[in-house]
């Protein structure tokens, strides 16, 4: 596709994007976010950032980086 | 969007992206599955904030999905087809007004329904609480939306091409896809 390139992309890269964006948005990093999503942080918490993060998780997270 | 086989399906789901955001940038899509009833998440730019080109305000938007490949029981061309698990879509505005587009009915959120966040940043008017109840917004809409906020496209028929996947897409989806479209004549088959 011109211009628009396509990867498919391993759960371990995914990784590397949901920390990013975790860093970049929370200002912590993905083991910390899950850690904290897994502990029912952020049950009822939908704020933009926090569910910017959350949808990058990839499959069998969480996972220590 | 659907296909013979599990790959046709998620090749024509994430071809229609692609090309829809090809008419506003170049930046790379990412998928993680094409393999039935897991859980796949598609980005654009890497999750990151994509810069788009504009008249005047800076534009930025983000766009991630997170889908499966379902068997649809019918024989043919449409016998697998990508279903959306939930989204989150973002378009900042000069860094001043940030407008979220969400569906996310599993994360464990009392909000299940489409909805959509007005975020005013820095401002010290922090309203992302509120939930705005919505249609299902596409990647499509998200285009358009920057686009009446002045992002400029890159190629003229992009309204044709936005449409086109728009219709496409009403055609197939199992829920609240919106079969308006933009384009002022009815676009090629």
């Amino acid at each position: 596709m011109a211009g628009v390139s396509f990867e498919l992309i391993s759960d371990e890269e995914q990784w590397e994007i949901f920390d990013d964006a975790a860093r970049r948005l929370l200002n912590v990093d993905g083991s910390e976010f899950a850690r904290r999503w897994d502990s029912g942080e952020f049950l009822g918490n939908d704020e933009p950032g926090v569910m910017q993060v959350a949808i990058l998780r990839p499959n069998g997270w969480p996972q220590a980086s | 969007m659907a296909g013979r086989k599990p790959a046709d399906a998620f090749r024509e789901f994430r071809e229609s992206i692609q090309e829809a955001i090809a008419c506003f940038a170049h930046t790379g899509v990412t998928g993680t599955s094409q393999t039935p009833g897991e859980i796949g998440i598609l980005t654009v730019n890497r999750g990151n904030p994509l810069s788009l080109k504009t008249t005047g305000c800076q534009i930025e938007i983000t766009c991630s999905i997170r889908y499966t490949i379902l068997q649809t029981g019918n024989r043919g061309s449409d016998n697998w087809r990508v279903s959306t698990v939930s989204y989150v879509h973002t378009v900042a505005l000069d860094g001043d007004l940030s407008v979220a587009f969400h569906w996310h009915p599993d994360d464990g959120s009392d909000v299940w329904y489409p909805h959509i966040h007005p975020f005013f940043l820095g401002s010290g008017r922090d309203q992302g609480g509120i939930h705005i109840p919505s249609g299902r917004v596409l990647v499509e809409d998200v285009l358009i939306f920057a686009h009446e906020r002045g992002a400029v496209p890159l190629k003229d028929d992009w309204q044709k091409v936005v449409s086109r996947i728009k219709g496409r897409v009403a055609q197939k989806a199992t829920w609240g896809a919106p079969t308006s479209h933009i384009y002022r004549t009815q676009p090629e088959k």
